[in-house]
């Protein structure tokens, strides 16, 4: 190296273009560069559409909550169905379905409807997301799970509680965590 | 090669032979459709599911629609060798006939079971069981488990007899009689209806009626839906046969129908099938004797 | 005859594998996902996720682990004077490969190493990726004793070695002047991690001393194959199990059984040859990706590329919904393996040395 003049050239060359490159970055406000804004706000832009996410479903299915919490549990599964007319295939109808039918005591549609829901969410069994539902789905898992367990014992043709029974192995895998 | 070419040729025989329809043989199965509304709708729900069986199990399949009020007259006649009803006609069998339990239905929100609701306006000024005193009420036919029997029952468990304290109660007439049920006490014709939560489920779902139109009084435990059974004299064979199609069946299965290729369960109304056991219809039989009514009718 | 006691090679290979085990399962305790304390594939499509090469949110984080394997070694590499700019050798075939080997891995769910682990923390279902792993590793042996050459790596004039592990630095100082184009989850998986020095100091630590022992697991499995006990490789990787079985047990986190495992499905011919992917891959290109990111660290630019094909296959694989989840794999997820594997099957059969 640094033989000749070209060599010399060359390293000249790299310092300028190196400097230049550190004097562009250390300058640079930020509106210099559009395209480069314009990256800068996709996680804030990201992070906004999730809480409005949050809060569309927050706010839409508040009558189905009221109810659900003033204990008529078959007028919020109407609403849900209603809700579901305007909002066909949304993962929180069928989480809402699963909790409501998780109340009445039918374990083994509580469990298929949550798992459906955690299929298309995941946030929530994510205890870090503000959809979490992490104790309901436990508690469906804990007390739902056993029981359909026990009937497919009886029952080891019924291809239905099989299914009932995976998804339940499936709500328990993603509450255990692990890579997605 | 020589072996490599005969190999191919039998694998190619063999996978045309597959692609060809088999042939029925054998007298045909006569499957009683209960009617819910008229013979146009039955047929127009259940050939394809007929067809589908036919296909499945190889014998030339029949569906016949039935009335309810007929079913078992004609099922003790010999009539049908599986019968498709409620549940509370397949205690009414099972009691009488010795029907065997086959598959329970599934749809809606409870899957393989229903239930029965006791339903007002949402302004109404009823608030609970007591208040029907003296109250016009709506039930639906005599013998739907969820549209009378249910809630039959719930007022006599609460100490309420419809027969003494009503003001006076109907029963519909016709086709669509759950909806007439429903659409009764919304019109104000009635203070007070029976009506089957699966109906509800499905008249709010397609806009029909809205979840604020009405409050529900009192709701009935959950009992197992519409059941296929097949009658003592079917061979156990078959009868496995037919009830492995049926808990097999998935949305995605489908037949052809006068040059129309359809979904199995779409047509039919279906979500599916489901294994029930004999003792998960024992709620309905508790249900029956405490109202009086058939199969454990006493005068 | 087992290796010499005395032999200094054979303690930092035991060294190597205890500290896989131990620190794989800790890393978990101190915040990776569960059973995913290390696990190549999945931090590398964490990382892809982080570069922008894909968009679930729940999967972008600089993972620091893979960072300090790749700085590990070549500080090793360096201070022991092995460090090497070498390559030449069927580069696109290896770039290729890499993309393959998270295939496999993303429709298990893991890569070898997570493979070892999940099977020392109970989960059963990883048996299936055992036995796919062995087979693949078998099947590639069998390749190679045939004639299977991807071809001589040669010295490289130009340090065209050095290019892999500049992109790793470059990755360090994204990580941690954290520029707003660099992608970090706040939910799901890649939200769960160590705290970022700890995670940084055991890749470092565990990338020099798998320089300095050639530790690898599907390494391992070959050796173990070919020689049985005599292996000191052999030896490395009991230590690696019992390290990490010793560690679950003690931390609490044996959860013996089928179901309910995390970060796992029940799928078992999916997971089986997933693995069997990975496994005979990683014979014919010399390692699996935790041993792509040593050797791309010692100058080895053949392994450079297929760590460059392994960022591209963890965007692809969350891209194109081919990654499994615990709710099994996807029909793309089936496909891109049967895919992968007819790729192994072009290259034994091209890069067939039938002249032997």
């Amino acid at each position: 190296m640094l033989r000749d003049r070209f060599d010399q050239l060359m390293i000249a060359s790299l310092v300028v273009v190196l400097l230049f490159a550190a004097v562009l970055l250390a300058g640079a406000g930020p509106g210099e560069n559009n395209r480069a804004a314009s990256v800068m706000n996709r996680q804030l832009e990201r992070e906004m559409l999730y809480q409005a996410r949050v809060a569309f479903i927050e706010r839409h299915y508040s009558p189905v909550v009221a109810l659900r919490n003033s204990g008529a549990l078959q007028e919020a599964l109407l609403k849900l169905e209603e809700l579901g007319r305007t909002l066909p295939g949304a993962a929180h109808n069928d989480l809402m379905s699963g909790d409501i039918l998780l109340r009445m005591g039918h374990f083994d549609r509580a469990l298929t409807k949550l798992a459906a829901a955690v299929r298309r969410n995941a946030d929530y069994v994510d205890p870090a997301s503000p959809l979490s539902q992490r104790p309901l789905v436990e508690s469906a898992v804990s007390e739902g799970l056993p029981l359909v367990r026990d009937r497919l014992r009886s029952q080891p043709d019924s291809r239905s509680l099989a299914q009932v029974v995976k998804d339940g192995y499936y709500l328990q895998s993603r509450l255990a965590g692990g890579c997605e | 090669m020589k072996h490599l070419i005969l190999i191919l040729t039998f694998l190619l025989a063999g996978a045309a032979l597959n692609g060809c329809e088999q042939p029925l043989e054998g007298p045909p199965i006569r499957i009683g459709y209960m009617n819910c509304n008229s013979v146009e709708e039955t047929m127009q729900r259940f050939r394809p599911l007929t067809a589908y069986l036919e296909q499945k199990l190889g014998r030339p399949c029949e569906a016949i629609p039935v009335d309810t009020q007929d079913l078992e007259s004609r099922f003790a006649a010999g009539e049908f060798d599986f019968v498709h009803g409620n549940s509370l006609l397949y205690i009414i069998l099972k009691e009488n006939h010795d029907l065997q339990l086959i598959a329970t239905e599934k749809r809606g929100q409870f899957g393989s079971y229903t239930a029965g609701a006791i339903i007002v306006r949402r302004d109404s000024q009823i608030q609970s069981l007591e208040d029907l005193r003296g109250k016009r009420m709506i039930f639906g036919p005599q013998l739907a488990p969820t549209g009378y029997l249910a809630q039959y029952d719930l007022m006599l468990k609460a100490g309420f007899d419809p027969d003494r304290e009503l003001d006076y109660y109907a029963l519909p007439r016709g086709a669509f009689k759950h909806e007439k049920v429903i659409y009764g006490v919304y019109f104000g014709d009635y203070d007070v209806a029976a009506a089957p939560v699966l109906d509800l489920e499905i008249m709010t779902r397609e806009g029909k009626i809205s979840a604020d139109d009405f409050r529900i009084l009192a709701q009935s435990e959950t009992i197992p839906y519409c059941t296929f059974g097949a009658a003592k004299t079917v061979d156990q064979g078959l009868a496995e046969k037919f009830r492995k199609v049926l808990l097999d069946l998935t949305p995605e299965a489908t037949v052809e129908i006068d040059g129309q290729r359809l979904k199995v369960l779409d047509a039919a109304w279906i979500d599916g099938f489901e294994a029930l056991l004999d003792q998960d219809y024992d709620p309905i039989r508790v249900m029956a004797k405490r109202v009086n009514m058939p199969p454990y009718q006493e005068f | 005859m087992s290796p010499s006691l005395y032999d200094r090679h054979f303690w930092v290979i035991l060294a190597a594998g205890v500290g896989l085990g131990v620190l794989g399962v800790l890393l978990a305790v101190w915040g990776n996902p569960q059973n995913s304390g290390i696990c190549v594939s999945c931090f590398i499509e964490n990382s892809s996720g982080a570069l922008g090469l894909h968009d679930n949110e729940r999967m972008q984080y600089l993972r620091p682990e893979l960072i300090g394997f790749v700085l590990g070694s070549i500080f090793c590499a360096s201070v022991f004077r092995e460090f090497r700019s070498r390559g030449g050798s069927a580069p696109l075939a290896r770039l290729v490969s890499g993309v393959f080997l998270i295939v496999g891995s993303a429709v298990f769910i893991g890569c070898p190493i997570k493979l070892f682990l999940r099977l020392t923390a109970g989960d059963l279902t990883a048996i299936a990726g055992v036995v796919g792993l062995f087979a693949g590793v078998w099947l590639g042996l069998q390749g190679l004793a045939r004639g299977i050459d991807l071809g001589r790596t040669e010295d490289e004039r130009g340090a065209t070695g050095l290019l892999v592990p500049a992109g790793f630095v470059l990755l360090l100082v994204f990580l941690l002047a954290r520029p707003a184009f660099i992608f970090f989850s706040e939910r799901g998986s890649a939200a769960q991690h160590a705290p970022l020095m700890i995670s940084l100091l055991v890749g470092l630590l565990l990338g020099a001393l798998a320089q300095r022992s050639r530790f690898c697991i599907t390494g391992s499995v070959r050796d173990g194959l070919l020689m049985g006990s005599r292996s000191p490789l052999f030896w490395g990787f009991f230590a690696f199990l019992l390290g990490a079985f010793g560690t679950n047990l003690v931390m609490g986190r044996f959860s013996f059984g089928f179901y309910g495992q995390p970060g796992a499905h029940l799928e078992h011919l999916w997971s089986f040859l997933g693995m069997l992917l990975v496994g005979w891959l990683s014979v014919l290109i010399g390692g699996c990706p935790f041993r792509q990111l040593i050797k791309a660290g010692e100058g080895d630019a053949d392994a450079g590329l297929a760590v460059v094909g392994m960022l591209l296959g963890g965007g692809l694989v969350q891209s194109w919904g081919i990654a499994a989840t615990a709710a099994g794999v996807t029909l793309a997820g089936k496909v891109s393996v049967l895919v992968g594997l007819a790729f192994v099957l072009g290259l034994s059969l091209l890069f067939r040395d039938r002249t032997a």
